[in-house]
């Protein structure tokens, strides 16, 4: 009996281990090194100083422009990703000859390395060479090419799309594969009963899918709050703080800053968002699963 | 003729052992100093370096087959990142190819060790090969901290020829109001004046403090301790891009321009100059420079200076210095690395044979021919005395990276008509003095 009671132990004693090493344990360092005023610049510093880094971290007037920055680029770059790959997905979903050809292409962006896709999208959105600008001033809509990533209010906007042209690819993908497992006998029944292709999207496709929805969002979200590539390369949180979203703010402090105790009551905000919005979901799903 | 050879046997009995004992003697004295394994990071730089150095490297390996060489070549962009890392993790490389700007910092974080502690006779003997001005670049508080292999310079003009010759301009413009003038004459509707660069790169912001220490400007009164860069030197700097911005001279989009995208449209003959560092005929040059009649000369100086310091001809800073960490297990091991470096053989590579883009700091390399025939004008200076004159290090204090990128953000609010040069550079001087006297205190 008690040999049978200690196997199930033994067994997810590897996992435990990994756990605590590669996991728990830095983020205990991390939330450690929050309560400290550690400036690597600075000797002295690392010790104990209560929350005095998070109120100082929370009153540093580039804070609340972080914090909205990353509420922005979550939501939006998750609505748009998700809206995108639904549509995408549903279209892959049909079993048409063209769509194998495009399953295939359309990971591309997925599968490019986020240094390259930065690269290529900052040549593409520049103002005086970039081909978007180009494109659009031939259409006729803009006299002028655009600074896409050297405007303050524009440069989140056009990060977002580049977000969402990397994220919607794999999304499509999953989604279309969910949808491919809709029972077709569903499908066949509504068709008899005379229901429009958006019904039957609607009303059966859709609701048959919003497991595999609501585990995408969460995946999506933490996808999007933890990005840096993308914006470091292309903006370095520029111009002034207008793209610095948690993770390349978190960056700046640390490694130019150098100010590591801030970068780690940082971190631990992020680390509360990002379980937030987890918990939420939860909450969400559970309710659509008792429904 | 038995007598000779009895002698001669006697003589060999007596002299071998003695050969023996000097060329072992001489051996064990070298494979004491030579031995040990050795981990090196080169982090940054343009292709042909990067190409280069593990060339190198087997050339090395094969002059001192008792130590052990590891090398990796890293993204410069994550530089800072990475030593500081494998600092805090006891990870890191005994030997790191950096940028001078950095040397403060790291000493201040004790990441690296002078060199001249290891073994000041072996880092002494490097003397000879180098610029003084470039060697100087490697100093930080009268200590060798980095050998610095060549620098880069700032601020240079590049002007196309052909756009001049069209404009009625016969040479390049000499001072603040000539460049406003000929920015006016050479711009047209779809082809600005002069291409400025205002990113968060710190090149970018190296270039513009080119520009105000011209003007006599300083980042920091060192006697004083005060930051200085609300001082009319930096000031009047800012208010010329803030003149040519507003004159409609300027390429649009500023602030997402980097040096490398400055550069391009240039090369594409978008823009009739372009301000940089001395690597004109950089990397990014999208084409062929010979494809159109171009020439690269010093940014032109303010009409009357008016910072309050001594102005400056160029400011330098060595991008692949070879600095030893403290952590290196094999310091001796590791100087002997960089002494190989030192070597006229491997810094001749940026005599313009190899490498073109940078300033060599070998001596030697002034007399090639291929130095000669890429860059005649530096070549001239150099032999006149007068292409490192007047010239000094880059800003260097710890703290002066957070300093630098809030400096940068500032130059952005006056380029983006946010804010008006004096103010943003007296928010951005107020951050940076209260930094620096919190970690000069």
């Amino acid at each position: 009996m008690g040999k049978r009671l200690k196997l199930p132990y033994i067994f997810i004693l590897p996992t435990f281990i990994v756990v605590t090493v590669l996991i728990a344990y830095p983020i205990f360092d991390v939330i450690r090194l929050s309560f400290t005023d550690l400036f690597l610049l600075r000797p002295g510093t690392g010790k104990f100083v209560g929350l005095r880094t998070y109120a100082k971290t929370l009153s540093d007037p580039v804070f609340p422009l972080v914090l909205r920055n990353t509420i922005v680029w979550m939501a939006l770059a998750t609505i748009l990703s998700i809206g995108f790959g639904l549509g995408v997905g549903y279209y892959l979903s049909f079993d048409w000859k063209i769509n194998k050809v495009l399953r295939a292409v359309i990971l591309l962006p997925w599968i490019l390395p986020p240094v390259i896709s930065a690269s290529i999208w900052q040549w593409m959105m520049h103002s005086e060479f970039g081909v978007i600008n180009d494109i659009l001033v031939r259409l006729r809509f803009l006299e002028d090419g655009i600074a896409w990533l050297g405007e303050p209010k524009l440069a989140l906007s056009a990060l977002i799309l580049v977000m969402v042209w990397k994220n919607v690819p794999m999304l499509a993908i999953l989604l279309s594969a969910a949808f491919q497992s809709v029972p077709a006998e569903l499908l066949e029944a509504s068709t008899i009963d005379g229901a429009t292709e958006w019904q039957k999207f609607r009303f059966i496709s859709l609701p048959s899918i919003s497991y595999t929805l609501l585990i995408l969002m969460v995946i999506v979200s933490i996808w999007n709050i933890q990005q840096f590539v993308i914006i470091w390369i292309t903006t370095r949180g520029g111009p002034i703080n207008s793209t610095h979203i948690f993770p390349t703010y978190i960056y700046e402090m640390a490694f130019t800053n150098f100010r590591f105790g801030q970068a780690a009551a940082l971190s631990v905000i992020t680390i509360g968002i990002l379980m937030i919005i987890s918990v939420l979901y939860l909450i969400l799903f559970r309710k659509e699963a008792r429904s | 003729m038995l007598i000779a050879k009895k002698l001669l046997l006697l003589f060999l009995i007596v002299s071998l052992p003695v050969c023996f004992v000097f060329a072992g003697g001489k051996q064990e004295a070298a494979e004491e100093e030579e031995t040990g394994e050795i981990s090196v990071w080169k982090l940054g730089g343009a292709p042909k370096e990067v190409e280069y150095w593990p060339v190198a490297n087997e050339k090395f390996e094969k002059e001192y087959p008792n130590i052990k060489l590891k090398y990796s070549y890293f993204y410069g962009q994550i530089r800072r990142q990475k030593i500081i890392g494998g600092f805090q993790t006891k990870n890191l490389a005994d030997v790191i190819i950096a940028f001078g700007q950095d040397i403060p910092d790291f000493a201040g974080l004790n990441i690296i060790q002078p060199l001249d502690e290891i073994d000041s006779k072996m880092v002494d003997s490097w003397k000879e090969h180098i610029v003084p001005e470039v060697w100087n670049t490697g100093l930080y508080q009268d200590k060798v901290y980095a050998l610095p292999t060549y620098v880069d310079m700032a601020s240079f003009l590049a002007y196309n020829v052909d756009f001049f010759e069209e404009a009625g301009l016969k040479g390049p413009p000499e001072n603040w109001t000539e460049l406003k003038e000929y920015a006016a004459k050479l711009t047209k509707p779809d082809r600005p004046g002069i291409a400025l660069q205002a990113t968060l790169a710190p090149v970018d912001v190296n270039i513009f403090e080119g520009v105000a220490y011209s003007n006599g400007g300083r980042f920091l009164d060192e006697e004083k301790g005060k930051i200085a860069i609300n001082g009319p030197g930096f000031v009047d700097a800012l208010k010329l891009y803030d003149d040519l911005i507003k004159g409609g001279y300027t390429n649009k989009g500023l602030t997402e321009s980097r040096f490398w995208e400055a550069a391009h449209l240039f090369g594409e003959q978008k823009v009739a100059m372009w301000i940089g560092l001395s690597w004109l005929a950089s990397p990014w040059f999208p084409c062929d420079p010979k494809e159109f009649r171009w020439e690269g000369t010093l940014f032109p100086r303010p009409d009357n200076p008016t910072g309050k310091f001594q102005t400056v001809a160029t400011l330098m800073d060595p991008t692949a210095a070879l600095m030893i960490t403290t952590l290196s297990k094999s310091p001796k091991a590791a100087l002997t690395y960089v002494d190989f470096w030192a070597q006229p053989e491997q810094l001749s590579f940026w005599d313009g044979s190899g490498e073109v883009c940078r300033v060599p700091g070998y001596k030697g390399a002034y007399d090639s021919p291929d130095l000669k025939r890429i860059w005649p004008e530096w070549v001239k200076l150099y032999k006149a005395g007068e292409l490192f004159k007047g010239s000094q290090s880059m800003p260097r204090f710890v703290g002066l990276s957070e300093s630098e990128n809030d400096l940068a953000k500032a130059i952005q609010t006056v380029v983006l008509g946010q804010k008006d040069p004096q103010t943003a550079l007296d928010d951005a001087a107020k951050k940076a003095q209260d930094l620096y006297d919190i970690l000069h205190e």
